[in-house]
C-alpha cells in the first residue's frame, strides 16, 4: 500500500484491510487426522506455462489435514543471455512471488530466494551454459497452514522440488534430482541418494534445540526419499506414455 | 530467370518459420482458410473456469484460517491461466448529512437516478503478466489495469449500495457471552439503530490478476476472469464492539504526536459471509477480433487461377492467439456485451487493415453468442 | 557383462549410468580396458563407495541413454578435447590411464549421451537450452541495425534446431504488435530507458565476414538491410554480449527480405547479389544466400 507507487491502481488511501474476528470459534474445524494418512502427497503436472523454456506444478496436500495445501507453479527461463562482461558460466538467479494473498515479508523472501539459488547453484551444471542466465520463478498460488500466519518451513521443500522439476522440464542439465526433506521445521535438501548435502534450512522457533543434528538429517532423509522416488517416478512415467504415444503414431 | 524466381529458396520448418517470418507464416495459413493456430477463422478458444477454492467464503474452501481472499476464480482458456484472487477492506465514508432519516434515503437515490457513474462502485484491479521478468510494470499491465477499471465503473456492474456495510454490533452479556446484532436481521434492535446513522462504511475491493502464460491480448480474458471472480465474491458480515462505540481514546502515533482516534474497529464474522449483489442486467463478457488483409503475394499458388477473383480482400478472426496472429494484426476490435447485444465497451484499432461496417456487425453479433455461452458458465 | 551393452530404463538427472572406467575382456598379454566419456545430457562424478572415490556417469537430462563406440580415438590413449567440453578434468585422466597402461592398446572408448527421444522425432527441437549457438553452428538471424563497419543482428532460431520459447513476439519479444495489444520492448519509446524485455541473444557480421572474395570493397549497405532475414554462421562466441558471425559462404546470407527497408514485398534472390520483388520488378542489392 505505498502512496507513492503511481504505476498501480490501489484504491483510497485511507482503507483498511479486512480483520477477520479470531476470538469467537471457526465453525470449520480442521478435519482429523486419523482421516488422512499420515502423508504427505503431491500432484505433479509440468509444462504448463508456454511462454516460459521449462515449468512445473506442485500441489502438495501436508501431512497433517487435507486443508494443509501448497500450490506452487514454478516457471524457469533461459538461459538468456546475459549483459555486460564475459562469464563463462551461467548466472543463477530465483525470484520469488506469492500470486493471491501477500503475507510474507520481502526480507524473508529474499533469504529464501537466497538460500534457493545457493542450493542450485551447487546443482545445475552451468559450465554448460556459457555468456548466459537461467531465472528461476516461484509463483506460490496458495498456501494454507493452519492458525498461523505464514509458515516459511513448510514452502521451502516444495520451492526445491518444483524448480528441479522446472529444471527437468526446460531441459537444463542438473547433476542430480535434487529434493528436499522436511522434518519439525528443519529442511535439508540432499543429492546423491542422500549421501550428500546440498542444503540446511534450520527453522526459526523450532522448539529442538537440544535435538542431535544427525537425527534431524536422518529424519529429513527419509522424507526426502519419499519426495524424490514420487517425482522420478511421475517424470519416468511421463516420459514413457509419450514415448508410447509417438510409437503407436509412427505405427499407423 | 523466370524458373529461378519461382523455386522457393530452401525449407524451414512450420515453427521456424512462424518465428522468422511470422506474417508470412499467417497469410500461408490463412490461404487455406485456417490460422497458424489450426483454429477456423471465427472459432474461439474453449474457456474452463473454476473458482480455484481460495476465497474464504466459498462453501468447499480448503481453509479458512488466516485467508482473507473473499472470490477467486481460475480460468484457463488454452493454454493461458488467469487467476484473479479479491481481498477486500473497509473505508470509512465521509457523511455530510448527520441525520438521515431512513425514509428518506431511498428518494434520495431516486433522485441522483440509476445513470451516473457516482453511484458505481468499483474494484481496484492490479493486473501482473508472468514473463520472466521482475520490477515495475510494465505498460500492458498498466493499460490492463486501467481499462479493467474504468470498464467495471462505467458499465455499473456494482452499484454502491452493495458496497455498503451494514455493521453490526457485538454485545457481551453478564456471563461471558457474546452475541452479534446485525441491523437488517432485528430492525427494532435500539443500538444498532441508534449507532448506525453517524458513521458510514463500505467495502473496497481489489481484485488481483495474474496472468500465466500469455498467448495474446489479454484484456478479454481479464475481464471474462474478473466477473466469475465477482459472481461468486462473498462479503463478510462487519461488526463494531459495543464497548468500543462510544469510546475515544487517544492514540500514540508513531510515538511521538498523540491523535484523538475513534477505535471503531470493524471485525469481521468469520463465518457468515453475503454475497455481493452484481447488478444482473449488466454482467457482460469480453471478446476481441482482429482484421486481416489478405496479401496476394504470399498465397500458396492455387488450381486455377480464376478463382482468386472473388476471394476477400480482408478477413475477420475472432479471439487472436499466439505469436504469428499477434504479429501480423494491427487492426483490433475488441466488444464488452451482454448477451442480448446491449454493449458495454467497445474499441476498434484501425492500425493497417481497413475495418469495415460488416465486420463491425459481425463482430458484436459473435460478441453476443459468445457472451451467452460464457454466461452459461456462471 | 559390459555396461554399453546393458539395457536401461529411461534416464533421469542423477541416474547412475556406469562407471568412467570398466575392464574388458582378458587376453594372456593384455587387458582391454573401456572408457566412458560423458557427452550431451551426461556428467562424471565423484562417488563414494566403501571409502574408495571413483568417477561415475551420472544423467543430467531426462531421455534414452545411448553409447556410441569412438572408433577414432580408439587406438590413440591420449583424449581429444571435442569429446565434449568438460575435456579439462578428464584430460588429466586420461594421461593417467594411458601411463597405466604401458602397452597402449586394447582401449575402447564409448561416448555416452542422454537423448530426448520424442524431440529426435520432432523435426524442430524447441529445446534451445541445450542447443545454445556455439561455434560452427548455423543460426537465422534479423537484422536490427547496420553501420559501414558491420550490422548488428539478433538470433531468432538455431537452424531447424531450435526456437527460444521464452522470448516470443508479444509473450516477452521484441516485435510490434497492435495498439495496446502487448508490451514488447518496441512499445518503449526511446525516451525510457533501455527496457529489459524482448532480449534475444545478439550477434555482429563484420564487413570483413560477409564474403570470402573482395572483402575490403564489401559494403554493409550494399549486403543486408535492417528486418532482413539472414542464415549466419557463428565463427566465435564473440564478446561478453554479441556472438561473431559469418556470411562468408555460398549458402550463407539473406533468406527473406521486403523491398524498400520493408514497406514493399518479398524479395526473392536472383543472382548472389541481386533480389527482385516479382509484384513491382524493383531490384535491390544484397548478400544472398544460395536458396537451392
Amino acid at each position: 500500500m505505498n502512496i507513492s507507487d503511481r504505476r498501480r491502481i490501489l484504491g483510497p488511501s485511507n482503507a483498511k484491510l479486512l480483520t477477520f474476528d479470531k476470538s469467537g470459534p471457526v465453525e470449520i474445524e480442521p478435519i482429523s487426522s486419523s482421516s488422512v494418512p499420515n502423508s504427505t502427497s503431491m500432484y505433479i503436472e509440468n509444462g504448463l506455462i508456454c511462454n516460459a523454456n521449462g515449468s512445473s506444478y506442485l500441489e502438495v496436500t501436508g501431512s497433517t489435514s487435507e486443508a494443509d495445501r501448497t500450490l506452487m507453479l514454478t516457471s524457469v527461463y533461459g538461459p538468456r543471455p546475459s549483459r555486460g562482461a564475459f562469464n563463462a558460466k551461467a548466472t543463477l538467479s530465483v525470484q520469488f512471488k506469492e500470486v493471491t494473498l501477500e503475507k510474507i515479508p520481502a526480507g524473508e523472501l529474499k533469504e529464501l530466494c537466497n538460500f534457493l539459488s545457493n542450493v542450485f547453484n551447487a546443482v545445475i551444471n552451468l559450465e554448460r551454459y556459457p555468456k548466459s542466465g537461467i531465472d528461476v520463478f516461484l509463483s506460490l498460488i496458495h498456501s494454507s497452514n493452519g492458525s498461523q500466519l505464514y509458515e516459511l518451513e513448510s514452502i521451502i521443500s516444495t520451492c526445491v522440488n518444483g524448480i528441479t522439476l522446472a529444471l527437468i522440464d526446460a531441459g537444463i542439465e542438473i547433476f542430480d534430482t535434487v529434493s528436499a526433506g522436511i522434518y519439525e521445521k528443519h529442511i535439508v535438501a540432499f543429492v546423491k541418494n542422500g549421501t550428500e548435502i546440498v542444503g540446511f534450512w534450520k527453522g526459526k522457533d523450532s522448539a529442538s534445540e537440544s535435538e542431535d543434528i544427525l537425527s534431524i538429517i536422518e529424519q529429513c532423509k527419509l522424507d526426502y526419499l519419499k519426495n524424490r522416488k514420487a517425482m522420478v517416478e511421475y517424470l519416468v512415467r511421463c516420459n514413457d506414455k509419450e514415448d508410447h504415444l509417438q510409437h503407436e503414431v509412427t505405427k499407423q | 530467370m523466370k524458373e529461378a524466381i519461382e523455386i522457393q529458396p530452401m525449407t524451414f520448418h512450420p515453427e521456424v518459420l512462424a518465428r522468422i517470418a511470422p506474417d508470412l507464416s499467417m497469410q500461408r495459413h490463412l490461404s487455406l482458410g485456417l490460422r497458424p493456430s489450426l483454429r477456423a477463422l471465427e472459432e474461439f478458444r474453449n474457456v474452463e473456469i473454476s473458482d480455484g477454492q481460495l476465497s474464504c467464503g466459498s462453501q468447499n474452501s480448503v481453509n479458512r484460517t488466516g485467508n482473507n481472499i473473499l472470490g477467486s476464480n481460475v480460468l484457463k482458456s488454452g493454454k493461458t491461466m488467469v487467476i484473479t484472487s479479491i481481498t477486500g477492506g473497509v473505508v470509512e465514508e465521509n457523511m455530510s448529512v448527520h441525520n438521515p432519516d431512513e425514509e428518506e434515503s431511498p428518494e434520495l437515490e431516486q433522485a441522483v437516478g440509476a445513470g451516473g457513474v457516482e453511484d458505481h462502485g468499483c474494484v481496484y484491479p492490479v493486473v501482473e503478466v508472468e514473463r520472466g521478468r521482475v520490477g515495475a510494470p510494465t505498460d500492458e499491465e498498466m493499460n490492463l489495469s486501467q481499462r479493467i477499471y474504468n470498464s467495471v465503473l462505467h458499465t455499473g456492474l456494482i452499484s454502491k449500495k452493495a458496497l455498503e456495510v451494514s455493521v453490526g454490533v457485538r454485545s457481551t452479556n453478564s456471563d461471558g457471552q457474546s452475541s452479534v446484532l446485525y441491523p437488517d436481521a432485528d430492525p427494532s434492535n435500539a443500538l444498532a439503530q441508534n449507532f448506525k446513522p453517524r458513521r458510514k462504511w463500505s467495502y473496497v475491493l481489489y481484485a488481483k490478476i495474474q496472468v500465466f502464460s500469455r498467448d495474446g491480448p489479454l484484456f478479454e480474458l481479464c475481464w471474462n476472469s474478473l466477473l466469475y471472480a465477482l459472481a461468486n465474491t462473498q462479503l463478510p458480515r462487519a461488526f463494531v464492539d459495543e464497548r468500543t462505540t462510544d469510546l475515544k481514546i487517544p492514540v500514540s502515533m508513531r510515538g511521538r504526536s498523540a491523535a484523538i482516534r475513534e477505535t471503531f474497529d470493524i471485525l469481521c464474522d468469520p463465518n457468515e459471509f453475503q454475497p455481493l449483489m452484481l447488478s444482473k442486467d449488466r454482467l457482460a463478457f469480453a471478446s476481441n477480433f482482429a482484421v486481416v488483409d489478405i496479401d496476394p503475394e504470399a498465397q500458396l499458388p492455387k488450381d486455377d487461377d480464376d478463382m482468386q477473383v472473388d476471394s476477400p480482400k480482408s478477413v475477420l478472426l475472432a479471439d487472436i492467439q499466439g505469436e504469428a496472429e499477434e504479429a501480423s494484426v494491427f487492426s483490433t476490435l475488441s466488444a464488452v456485451t451482454d448477451a442480448k447485444g446491449n454493449l458495454k465497451h467497445f474499441k476498434a484499432v484501425g492500425g493497417g487493415s481497413k475495418i469495415t461496417m460488416e465486420m463491425i456487425k459481425r463482430s458484436i453479433a459473435l460478441a453476443k453468442l459468445r457472451a451467452s455461452d460464457l454466461n452459461k458458465k456462471l | 557383462m559390459s555396461f554399453y551393452s546393458k539395457d536401461y530404463p529411461i534416464a533421469y538427472p542423477g541416474l547412475l549410468i556406469c562407471p568412467a572406467f570398466e575392464l574388458g575382456e582378458k587376453t594372456t598379454d593384455s587387458q582391454e580396458i573401456i572408457r566412458y566419456i560423458p557427452g550431451h545430457g551426461v556428467a562424471e562424478q565423484n562417488y563414494e563407495l566403501n571409502g574408495h572415490t571413483m568417477k561415475a556417469l551420472t544423467a543430467t537430462l531426462i531421455g534414452s541413454i545411448d553409447f556410441e563406440e569412438d572408433e577414432m580415438a580408439t587406438q590413440t590413449p591420449i583424449p581429444t578435447t571435442e569429446a565434449s567440453n568438460d575435456g579439462a578434468s578428464k584430460e588429466g585422466d586420461g594421461q593417467e590411464i594411458s601411463d597405466n597402461e604401458a602397452g597402449g592398446k586394447g582401449e575402447r572408448r564409448y561416448i555416452v549421451t542422454v537423448k530426448d527421444q520424442n524431440a529426435l522425432e520432432r523435426n524442430v527441437n524447441e529445446d534451445f537450452a541445450n542447443n545454445l549457438p556455439r561455434e560452427g553452428s548455423i543460426v537465422l538471424v534479423r537484422v536490427t541495425r547496420i553501420s559501414l563497419q558491420r550490422a548488428n543482428v539478433e538470433i531468432l532460431a538455431v537452424e531447424n534446431k531450435t526456437l527460444p520459447k521464452d522470448s516470443g513476439v508479444g509473450s516477452n519479444g521484441t516485435g510490434v504488435t497492435a495498439a495496446g495489444g502487448g508490451s514488447g520492448a518496441a512499445t518503449f519509446s526511446v525516451s525510457q530507458a533501455s527496457s529489459d524485455l524482448g532480449e534475444t541473444f545478439r550477434g555482429i557480421i563484420s564487413a570483413r565476414d560477409v564474403r570470402a572474395t573482395d572483402r575490403d570493397k564489401v559494403k554493409i549497405m550494399e549486403s543486408f538491410r535492417p528486418g532482413d532475414i539472414v542464415r549466419a554462421q557463428v565463427i566465435s562466441l564473440g564478446d561478453g554480449s554479441n556472438y561473431h558471425l559469418s556470411t562468408a559462404k555460398n549458402d550463407l546470407g539473406v533468406v527473406f527480405a521486403r523491398a524498400f527497408n520493408g514497406a514493399g514485398g518479398l524479395m526473392y534472390a536472383i543472382d548472389w547479389q541481386t533480389m527482385v520483388a516479382p509484384s513491382t520488378g524493383s531490384m535491390e542489392l544484397r548478400k544472398c544466400a544460395k536458396p537451392f
